[in-house]
């Protein structure tokens, strides 16, 4: 049986070219940037500094990516951020989804007030200093923990998860019960396999978020030690030849000048691990963009 | 009945918790700060009566700028971080402990650490502002009567340094001491293409402008006319950028009068009034100046958007622009002008142009200031005195020479009296990059000027050996303004960057002078006048 084509109109077809060449043009602005500093990773110091590279590395050398892997400190701080991102995560999604499951249960006593004292913490906050204080107190500082243990459960995230547990229908769980099934090994048997997409969302947007997070570790970490990959990053684009001149010390001792292809090379650096696991989850992402919304 | 019970619970918690958190910054604020006194006061009578034999525990900031070599360590933890712990134990019975403060983050870090009495004993910063908010608030040391103590040789060590470092009339901070030379900037412009020009240094606002202009209509490098940038300038004003505009202000009469502002002379002072380089009428010549200058095409018409500076790197280093302003270039240092430029037009070069004479007949260059980095000692500090000690030791044993030039025959070599270094990689790699910073108790005192040609041979080095010359002779530095200014420090920051916003439109503006009105009328608006004139009554008591 012959397979049968719609049949689309000369106007239909321009308007599709129209709008592919708006939506490619558009694709090409935002891919610019990445592209530009992938380019510039690869391409000697002088050719950037000298505006000639583009989109394709001009005078192609492999020694800033070179350093960057050879550079114990980097590789240090990218098993840091990639322990915490994992461990983390992990954390994240037990405690979620064991806090979202009895909550989205209709028959728990009290759990709209529950509820409610969960999400005035996330309306109010004590703020820096008193956070601070509080992880001094618990002895935390200056370590992994630090950016770990505090602020292990996102409200929001919480929310999504409860959502999501109650657009499975109840026939479910009636008749599981009915076959004697106890309420642990309903969520572990059945409500997590039917939660999937959720949960693969729920868990890159922790991942993504640790992985990014400078601020708390900047803030809680004082040992270089375990500096994540971020604070990392951040001394190394920003040093410069500016703060050194201000503090009096640009003379000849200090040879430490960080060259702009070897800039790019760590920021593709810090890339790479995320990119590599995005694609798998992509999936669940597009699907996810719609959770949380109204199911009929 | 249940339910609203519940509500108002809720809203009790919610109140209780709003004030908890107003309160808690405040509280823990005092309340440390009146338990330490009380045992640091203790302590202290403790020590005068009784020599202790254990050794006192100093905790000391370290800026980590994350430049440690490979297999060099940390910041904090590292063979000169060894050393010191090692002599400072052995010399003054001091367990010194380094605590790492990212770079970057200075002031954000050092915040957090006084709001929560965790700051380390000795603790520095650059900036003036932050010191002095901290006295403000009671959170650091009055060091006036340890200083003054006959055990104490602060005095003795930091003879020049320590009135950079007073705040109203107590010493808070003990500044870095400084050597002979440093901070300075100059004009820089291409000799090959004045040499081609036949045209010599420029001594007059006038001359100067021709040999712009002779840049641009002879196009004596031949890189274009339309391609020819004669003076390469980035977007006016953010801190530490390549290049800047000061000695073409300093070229009109503004002077450096007043506190700190980066890549600009500070204002001017004359007969009681302070003017910034606003509502400043040297400032308002510098600027018609440069608005023909752009508007004759002699700076690049889209320079107020170069923000991060690569537009300007771009120009200077493949050989296109003439002239630049900029920090002195020490030569055989990576990514100066000359070493950079020299990749795309082999011939050329970089020479410094003596700075010009202002209308007063007076040459001004910016230069060396009388102190640097600001050590403080929090109050949350337990050992005051022996915060204090370290530093005393660190000058007295030697160890910040050091520390700042190196070992003699381990990394360089006197020869001739001068301070020479055969490998300067090699240095850099085992010393250069941590000694800077753990030496916080003076800059290089050791190197003079004359020593320079010496180091630096060749006709790079005459040069700059002259730059350093010039500075001495003509260098002036910013003003501290050591009386409080209540109102004015919490408009500084926004003023400032007014000021160089400002500054841009007035530079690419067509009708000058209705735009300079608008610059001026809107510093008034923000509250320059008031802060001039706050800095104008403080210049005063302070007997100037």
């Amino acid at each position: 049986m012959k397979k049968k084509k719609i049949k689309h109109s000369a106007g239909d077809n321009i308007f599709n070219a129209g709008i592919l060449i708006f939506v490619l043009s558009f694709a090409f602005v935002c891919l610019f940037p990445f592209l530009n500093t992938f380019a510039n990773a690869f391409s000697d110091n002088h050719a950037i500094m000298s505006g000639k590279v583009t989109i394709y590395p001009v005078g192609f050398q492999i020694d800033a990516f070179k350093f960057v892997v050879g550079s114990s400190a980097v590789i240090r701080s990218l098993f840091v951020t990639v322990f915490v991102t994992i461990v983390g995560t992990a954390l994240n999604m037990m405690l979620t989804i064991l806090t979202a499951y009895p909550v989205s249960r209709k028959y728990l006593r009290g759990r709209s007030q529950i509820m409610m004292f969960i999400i005035v913490t996330m309306l109010f906050s004590g703020g820096l200093i008193p956070g601070y204080l509080l992880v001094k107190s618990l002895n935390l500082l200056d370590s992994v923990w630090s950016i770990i243990l505090p602020t292990a459960l996102s409200t929001f995230n919480l929310i999504i998860m409860k959502t999501f547990f109650q657009s499975i229908p109840d026939e479910i769980e009636e008749s599981a019960k009915m076959d004697g099934c106890n309420n642990v090994r309903l969520l572990i048997t059945m409500y997590i396999p039917l939660s999937i997409p959720g949960i693969a969302t729920l868990s890159l947007f922790y991942a993504v978020n640790h992985w990014n997070n400078y601020f708390n570790p900047m803030l809680y970490i004082s040992d270089p030690d375990i500096f994540t990959l971020q604070i990392k990053l951040r001394q190394i684009l920003l040093l410069s030849r500016q703060s050194e001149i201000l503090d009096g010390l640009s003379d000849a001792s200090r040879a430490a000048v960080m060259e702009e292809s070897l800039k790019s090379a760590v920021v593709i650096f810090s890339m790479l691990p995320i990119l590599c696991v995005y694609p798998w989850l992509q999936k669940y992402f597009v699907k996810g963009v719609m959770i949380g919304a109204v199911k009929g | 009945m249940c339910k609203k019970l519940l509500a108002l619970l809720l809203a009790a918690v919610m109140c209780m918790s709003m004030l908890i958190g107003c309160q808690s910054s405040q509280e823990n604020g005092n309340a440390p700060t009146g338990e330490n006194a009380a045992n640091t006061r203790t302590a202290v009578d403790a020590s005068g009566d009784a020599t202790s034999t254990a050794p006192v525990k100093v905790r000391v900031e370290m800026f980590d700028r994350n430049s440690a070599p490979e297999g060099a360590g940390t910041a904090i933890d590292n063979k000169w971080t060894d050393y010191i712990e090692e002599h400072a134990l052995a010399e003054a019975n001091l367990d010194v402990e380094f605590v790492a403060c990212p770079r970057a983050e200075e002031i954000t870090k050092l915040n957090v650490w006084m709001a929560s009495s965790t700051a380390p004993d000795i603790s520095y910063t650059y900036d003036f502002n932050v010191l002095y908010g901290y006295a403000d608030q009671g959170g650091i040391y009055e060091l006036t009567d340890y200083i003054n103590s006959p055990e104490s040789k602060i005095k003795e060590y930091f003879e020049t340094s320590l009135p950079w470092g007073i705040y109203r009339g107590k010493q808070y901070a003990i500044p870095a001491v400084q050597g002979e030379f440093g901070g300075n900037t100059a004009l820089y412009v291409r000799q090959d293409w004045l040499d081609k020009l036949g045209m010599a240094h420029p001594t007059t606002p006038d001359e100067l402008y021709n040999m712009l202009k002779a840049f641009k209509t002879q196009d004596p490098g031949g890189v274009g006319k339309d391609n020819v940038v004669p003076f390469a300038l980035p977007a006016p004003g953010l801190t530490g950028l390549q290049g800047f505009y000061l000695d073409i202000l300093l070229m009109f009469g503004v002077e450096f009068d007043g506190p700190y502002i980066p890549c600009m002379p500070t204002g001017n002072y004359e007969n009681g009034i302070f003017m910034s380089p606003v509502d400043n009428p040297y400032a308002k010549n510098a600027y018609a100046y440069l608005n023909k200058l752009y508007n004759e095409g002699l700076i690049h018409p889209e320079f107020v958007t170069d923000i991060n500076g690569a537009k300007y790197d771009q120009h200077v280093f493949s050989g296109i622009a003439g002239l630049v302003n900029v920090n002195p270039q020490v030569p055989g240092t990576a990514k100066t002008l000359n070493v950079e430029t020299k990749k795309a037009v082999a011939d050329a070069y970089w020479k410094p142009i003596k700075p010009i004479a202002n209308p007063n007949g007076e040459i001004i260059m910016q230069g060396p200031r009388k102190g640097g980095l600001l050590s403080f000692v929090p109050k949350s500090s337990e050992e005051p005195e022996a915060a204090l000690k370290y530093l005393e030791w660190m000058r007295e044993s030697g160890i910040d020479k050091t520390l700042k030039i190196g070992q003699e025959g381990v990394h360089y070599n006197v020869v001739d009296g001068a301070i020479v270094y055969p490998d300067q990689a090699a240095y850099a790699k085992d010393i250069g990059w941590v000694g800077g910073d753990l030496g916080i108790t003076s800059a290089d005192l050791w190197t003079t000027t004359d020593m320079l040609k010496k180091r630096f041979p060749g006709q790079e080095g005459e040069d700059y050996f002259q730059l350093m010359e010039w500075s001495k002779e003509f260098g002036r530095t910013y003003e501290v303004i050591t009386e409080p200014r209540p109102n004015t420090l919490k408009n500084a920051s926004a003023l400032k960057d007014y000021m160089f916003e400002g500054a841009a439109k007035v530079i690419v503006s067509k009708d000058f002078e209705k735009e300079y009105e608008n610059y001026v009328s809107g510093w008034k608006k923000l509250g320059g006048d008031s802060y001039d004139a706050e800095i104008a009554s403080a210049l005063k008591t302070m007997g100037k």
